[in-house]
């Protein structure tokens, strides 16, 4: 595992749920469900390498996340745990059941993705170059409105800052790297995950749409999908009580 | 094909052995739904011939042999394991040299039984290689090692013929038959000798009929090292098809059933005076085309 990781160990020893989060996230992210997860389970996040407070030290890959991924399970569980991911950390997540199943017990996708088209490919990687030039800010603005619910942000204002600041708390060249991975990801092949796997996306997620969770769920051989109502793509932060309940009733079944 | 059992997560799955090193998961190689959650050998065995016609090897993930637990290739049989003793002439006769067979046999020079010799080991006795075997150092203290040839029954049946015995042979695999030799003899009945937990190391794999074929296999055995026992299948006393028709003539044989067809010279009690086994002692067999199993003598509890 890259020695400059930043690893986060809560809870109590036992079971373990490791938690990744996504493209601009942190293991931040996670706050609002961490403290439920504890009560039955040792969790361990970490910022993905070049996110929030694991710095860049060399080329990332989703293969690369999923080394470390695996490199964390192993060095500090007693060999396979409960794993979880939002967004492109659902492909780290998704690669790692399909290439390591030995490791996991059961998967979560929060927001589930798959490798991206062509167009949103050109798009990702068009964000790298905004960020290398411009910094966080544009990005973060434009995440935090159009990746989440109107209808969550209603609700809850702190939805906006909340991702805005996750956004903005990113090394920009630690951000692009990460979107330059996202845009070069191949898809993890789904049929041969063979652990329980629960998809939750939101209901007005217009980067994993529940669709997209549906179809994936038929290359799965045991999938439950769930959809968050009035819910964007940042489940954790828009919908911490619905998210918390699937997951943990998910994951204690 | 050979085929390993290992845990994955909290699940037991599965797969097949590519090349030395790697694997990949037999439900990840058939069409969704063919494969229903989570497999064990036995039920894969049952539906063998479907599940075959549908296998594609080829786009599955690869997965590292070294990173996987790998397990007895039928980790819990669904009833005991079946047994055959005294199945090598020169055992039969170092076994009726030694004094350790109470059955009450003919104790002639040659020790060679008339008809097979069958008995079972229970469930859990089971072990994949590379487990400690338990010496049970309360109960035993003549703790002795048998490498046998293991048949696994593919097609279930009663009163199978010699001649259609081999067409019920799904596949082959190692067994030791660990023996508390002070228990063998002093119950008469071999079942408590044998049939103590951890007393049938049994892998590393399963490996199916075609790919072994019929021509003789070579058994080896050693401990710490030293070369124990050798010698060849074509030596059995009573050939597989004659073990097959004398179990199944009024067992009905099921799928998933194993057979162990005894062991050849060379064990601790042949010699003078016995080599029993002793905490960390490593036993390694190998049969050709079947891998090596590896079990060390555990320290006890």
């Amino acid at each position: 595992m890259t020695a400059q990781l930043h690893v986060e160990d809560s809870g109590t020893p036992g079971p373990t749920v490791v938690l990744v989060h996504g493209l601009g996230g942190t293991t931040t992210f996670y706050d609002p469900i961490v403290p439920a997860l504890t009560e039955h389970f040792r969790v361990l996040r970490f910022d993905l390498e070049g996110h929030g407070r694991s710095p860049l030290t060399c080329a990332v890959s989703i293969a690369s996340f999923t080394r470390d991924l695996a490199a964390l399970i192993v060095a500090r569980t007693d060999g396979h745990a409960h794993v979880v991911g939002h967004s492109m950390g659902t492909l780290v997540v998704q690669s790692l059941a399909s290439t390591r199943p030995e490791l996991v017990d059961s998967l979560v996708l929060l927001g589930p993705v798959r490798a991206q088209p062509d167009a949103a490919k050109e798009a990702t990687r068009g964000r790298a170059a905004t960020v290398r030039t411009g910094g966080m800010t544009g990005v973060a603005e434009t995440v935090a409105t159009n990746a989440t619910s109107p209808t969550a942000g209603e609700a809850n204002p702190l939805v906006f800052g909340t991702v805005r600041e996750l956004l903005l708390g990113q090394d920009p060249e630690g951000y692009a790297s990460g979107c330059e991975a996202l845009a070069a990801a191949e898809n993890p092949d789904l049929t041969s995950i063979l652990s329980p796997v629960l998809l939750l996306t939101g209901e007005d997620d217009k980067v994993s749409p529940p669709a997209t969770s549906e179809a994936m769920a038929t290359e799965l051989k045991d999938a439950t999908v769930a959809v968050t109502p009035g819910c964007g793509h940042w489940t954790v932060t828009e919908a911490p009580s619905f998210v918390t309940d699937q997951v943990l009733a998910f994951l204690t079944s | 094909m050979k085929l390993v059992s290992y845990r994955a997560g909290h699940r037991d799955e599965v797969g097949v052995l590519v090349g030395d090193d790697e694997v990949v998961a037999l439900a990840a190689a058939l069409p969704t739904g063919t494969l229903p959650g989570s497999a064990d050998l036995t039920s894969v065995i049952e539906q063998w011939d479907a599940l075959r016609s549908v296998l594609d090897l080829s786009s599955a993930p690869r997965l590292a042999l070294a990173d996987l637990v790998v397990g007895a290739p039928i980790p819990t049989p669904r009833r005991n394991v079946f047994c055959v003793g005294r199945n090598y002439a020169e055992h039969a006769a170092e076994f009726g040299k030694s004094g350790y067979d109470a059955t009450g046999a003919n104790a002639d020079s040659t020790h060679t039984p008339d008809v097979p010799v069958v008995f079972s080991k229970p469930p859990s006795t089971v072990i994949g290689s590379g487990v400690d075997i338990d010496p049970h150092l309360t109960v035993t203290s003549e703790l002795d090692y048998e490498a046998e040839l293991g048949v696994i029954i593919g097609k279930g049946g009663r009163g199978i013929s010699k001649d259609d015995a081999l067409d019920h042979v799904w596949g082959y695999t190692i067994i030791n038959d660990v023996t508390a030799r002070d228990l063998q003899k002093s119950h008469k009945q071999w079942f408590l000798g044998k049939g103590l937990d951890t007393f049938c190391p049994m892998g590393p794999w399963a490996v199916t009929a075609d790919e072994v074929g019929t021509d003789p296999l070579e058994v080896t055995c050693t401990v710490n090292g030293e070369l124990r026992q050798k010698a060849s299948t074509a030596d059995l006393i009573f050939d597989i098809p004659t073990i097959i028709a004398t179990i199944s003539a009024g067992i009905t044989l099921q799928p998933g059933d194993v057979i162990a067809t005894g062991t050849p010279k060379g064990v601790g009690i042949g010699f003078e005076p016995p080599r029993f086994l002793r905490p960390g002692d490593v036993v390694e067999i190998t049969i050709t085309g079947l891998g090596t199993q590896t079990n060390t003598i555990g320290q006890g509890s």
